[in-house]
């Protein structure tokens, strides 16, 4: 059981707050309520872009890092399509340093046209190293036009390409900031050897004077129900074929999205899950196969992949995981299945919030999700799940007429 | 509470000190009858427990340099007692985590479970380590699995850069320098594993690192399941590192790579070496961390690179210091040159008071912040354990940090940093480079 104390500033910033005796440092985690998703489809990859000017210097700090470092601190961020979280840990008798810190560049940001060049570089780079420059790295730019046709989530955080990335100006990433970057579009915590009335205390010292913004619209537009299966064929210079089907499915934390979670478990997470085991093991089909789901507050994606043992077809492939399909929308899962995956889940729960910045995160992002007690509840809904349904969810999510299939083949040699 | 609307001042960061290391407790640690010995980090609060077994039969220990890997990979592919496929069954059933994994020096099996289950846990960890299988069909599905992974390796810059800079660094004569090829993975046979694992795997080699809510039930049922394997056997032999120096450059080539992988660097002095604490501090100045000079030179001032790092490695045998990075194709020349202008600097100019009382404020935070709880502990302890230290090591270290001027810094610069005593290699569009 994670305790914690919640308190909302005037100007809207929600503060939550753990206190940890056990441990000397303190961490803080600031999720503000914009991410890939609330981009323009032409200037794409735009919030992470910005996640990196966050550090590039404001109002009152020219370089975020240094102070911090100086202050015996870490820090990094990320961003989903969903949200961007912003995350510090440092001893806690420094602890002001972070509220100081964090304030300021939620106050304003102060960097240069250099500063904006650079870090368009920077991450032009980070989107060759990780997406184009890598065997099987622009799976993700292929898939997710092919999972969504007018969703945003239809581009991946890093941008739909470079080029969007080469072309951001000053003038946007100044509004980007004014719309989303205040503190009734935030939401923070705060965990480590501070006691809750001390940390709230400093935060309406160091956030309480920031103006309040107005509460962006985040309408976007909705992924219109599938009707029929939709494919798409890609040749690249890689060893092995791989195959990637996906399945609309309900956002994170609905009733429905732990038994998703739970049933890609059951199907395609481990050495025992039923795809590894007959599609690996006993038929010899895949050399690698796995099942998840993406975990978007938006309706997301049930996702199943494998890659192919070589002289082994795509329609073979396709067939065998279709048939375990029919098996999940036809039979119930055992209870020993069903135990297994709730086991599995418990003691990855159990090592998934260890320490201060793991107990921040896990806050803030319940907070971001509309429940910061979530982290104290997640694991009820994950072991309330059924077989039944499991089932039910196969039967009405993963249907071959809502699936998106992407082929993914190795150049053929030449006869 | 009040609610302030007026600003406070901003203009100044407030006061921080110099983070204190927590006191470090040291681990309970003793030698059971089974030649076992054991290092327990106690947190009686904890839900999960993580056991990780250390043996010295890491890839160096023999001259196929899969032969390790295969080994430790293949204990969750069935045993005498739980053949086959219901191993896997067990293990998953009860919820635990098995992480299999090989080094140079080492092979580590890892075991991640809720508390409740540990005890039932406990005979299947105990059958993995002491009458694995290896059968045919298992060990076949395995090698066609990691197969596909090294071919899709074999087309990253960053694997070609490592593997053409470890076989010059260590040779290739070396039990270091070994390279695994598709002929390597051809070549091995079960029986490899079978003999590997009965001169390796003794329990008088075996460290545990345990971290939670240990209790000595279940740690006596270990013991005395491992007794079956205590049998004192001879030592492997390895190839040592010769002291030929590798230097100059090498240039891989990749035709339709979009970036270059540059991997640069030479051997250094060991962790037991008087100079260790201070290279650590320059290390961390030069590469080691965000705000380094060459982070803060090729990313946040040229944007030639997502990240550049220096680190150095110590293995038993070696010790590296390397420099990585993948970087725009177009720019690779004039990486090159600001990663040695960065060096030059280093060599010529003492390193500004306040960057140094920076680094070692930092430092001093991060390792505070890679000691806080009892796994973060196991996991710095799994790499001193094997040479006999323990976790009031960092104490000490962190001590002679402080100690270290930016006279001593400059010093270490040119003893350990000259470009003329590394290695280059880059790995990526064939071009001129110098």
């Amino acid at each position: 059981m994670l305790h914690y104390e919640t308190h909302i500033l005037a100007n809207g910033l929600t503060v939550l707050a753990h206190y940890d005796p056990q441990s000397p440092l303190l961490s803080m985690n600031v999720i503000y309520r914009v991410g890939s998703r609330d981009e323009d489809p032409d200037k794409t990859g735009f919030a992470h872009l910005f996640e990196h000017l966050m550090f590039g210097g404001s109002v009152n700090i020219p370089r975020y890092d240094e102070p911090l470092q100086m202050a015996g601190g870490t820090n990094n961020a990320f961003t989903n399509s969903d949200f961007t979280s912003y995350y510090l840990t440092l001893p806690a008798s420094n602890a002001e340093t972070a509220f100081w810190l964090e304030s300021d560049r939620m106050l304003g940001l102060a960097f240069s046209e250099k500063s904006l060049e650079v870090q368009r570089g920077v991450v032009v780079e980070e989107f060759r190293q990780n997406y184009l420059n890598q065997p099987y790295g622009d799976i993700w730019l292929l898939l997710r036009p092919l999972a969504y046709t007018t969703h945003p989530y239809r581009w991946p955080t890093i941008g739909m390409k470079p080029e969007h990335i080469e072309q951001a100006q000053l003038d946007d990433v100044k509004a980007f900031f004014k719309r989303h970057y205040h503190p009734a579009n935030a939401v923070m915590a705060v965990s480590g050897n501070m006691k809750p009335e001390k940390i709230f205390a400093l935060a309406e010292k160091w956030f309480g004077p920031i103006p309040p913004g107005e509460v962006p619209d985040r309408k976007v537009p909705a992924e219109p129900p599938q009707t029929e299966a939709r494919s798409h064929y890609h040749q690249a210079n890689v060893p092995n074929a791989v195959i990637y089907k996906t399945w609309p499915m309900p956002g994170r934390y609905t009733p429905e999205y732990y038994t998703g979670d739970l049933l890609s478990d059951l199907l395609g997470s481990g050495y025992s899950s039923r795809l590894f085991i007959r599609l690996v093991k006993q038929q010899n089909l895949f050399a690698e196969v796995s099942a998840s789901v993406s975990g978007d507050e938006h309706p997301g994606m049930f996702i199943i992949s494998g890659k192919l043992n070589s002289g082994v077809s795509f329609e073979r492939a396709e067939n065998a995981i279709n048939d375990e399909l029919s098996h999940v929308r036809d039979s119930l899962a055992t209870n020993r299945e069903l135990n297994k995956v709730k086991n599995r889940f418990v003691t990855q729960h159990a090592f998934s919030i260890q320490d201060v910045a793991d107990k921040a995160q896990s806050l803030a992002e319940g907070a971001y999700f509309g429940n910061s007690n979530l982290v104290n509840e997640v694991e009820k809904h994950y072991l309330n799940v059924t077989a039944q349904h499991m089932r039910d969810f196969a039967q009405r999510y993963l249907r071959p007429e809502t699936s998106n299939t992407l082929y993914y083949d190795h150049l053929h040699q030449p006869a | 509470m009040t609610t302030s609307t007026s600003q406070p001042d901003r203009s100044r960061p407030p006061h921080a000190q110099r983070a204190l290391l927590p006191e470090i407790e040291t681990p309970e640690t003793f030698i059971m009858s089974s030649g076992l010995r054991v290092f327990l980090l106690h947190d009686r609060e904890a839900e999960g427990i993580r056991l990780e077994f250390i043996l010295p039969a890491g890839t160096s220990w023999h001259e196929n340099p899969l032969t390790a890997a295969f080994t430790i990979a293949l204990l969750r592919e069935g045993t005498i007692k739980y053949q086959g496929h219901k191993l896997i069954a067990k293990l998953d059933g009860l919820g635990a985590f098995v992480e299999l994994q090989a080094s140079a020096d080492y092979a580590w099996l890892t075991a991640y479970v809720h508390k409740s289950k540990t005890a039932h846990l406990i005979p299947y960890l105990v059958s993995m380590l002491t009458e694995p299988q290896f059968g045919s069909r298992q060990f076949n599905l395995y090698r066609q699995r990691q197969l596909a992974r090294f071919r899709t390796e074999m087309l990253r810059t960053r694997t070609l850069a490592q593997r053409a800079f470890k076989a010059n660094i260590y040779g290739s004569d070396s039990s270091y320098g070994r390279l695994a090829d598709e002929t390597s993975y051809k070549n091995l046979r079960p029986a490899d594993l079978t003999t590997f694992f009965k001169s390796t795997y003794t329990s008088n080699r075996i460290i545990l690192i345990a971290a939670g809510n240990i209790r000595y039930d279940w740690l006596n049922t270990l013991d005395q399941g491992l007794r079956g394997i205590n049998t004192l056997k001879a030592e492997g032999v390895r190839n040592p590192v010769r002291e030929t120096k590798a230097t100059g450059l090498i240039c891989v080539p990749k035709e339709d790579a979009l970036q270059s992988s540059i991997m640069m660097g030479r051997l250094v002095v060991d962790r037991l070496h008087p100079d260790f604490p201070a290279l650590t501090l320059l290390n961390t100045i030069f590469g080691g961390y965000f705000g380094a000079r060459l982070m803060s030179n090729l990313r946040e001032d040229k944007g030639y690179t997502y990240g550049i790092y220096s680190q150095i490695t110590p293995q038993e045998m070696a010790t590296k210091l390397t420099i990585s990075a993948e970087v725009g194709a177009d720019v690779i020349q004039n990486a090159l040159n600001e990663i040695r202008h960065e060096i030059r600097r280093l060599q010529e100019e003492k390193v500004p008071a306040r960057e140094l009382n920076l680094v070692k404020n930092y430092l001093a935070g991060s390792y505070a912040q890679a000691l806080d709880g009892v796994y973060s502990k196991a996991l710095r302890l799994r790499n001193l354990a094997p040479l006999g230290m323990n976790l009031e090591y960092y104490n000490r270290l962190l001590q002679q940090i402080h100690e270290t001027d930016a006279d001593k810094i400059r010093t270490m610069a040119r003893k350990y940093l000259s470009t003329n005593d590394m290695l280059t290699v880059v790995a990526g569009r064939n071009q001129t480079l110098s």
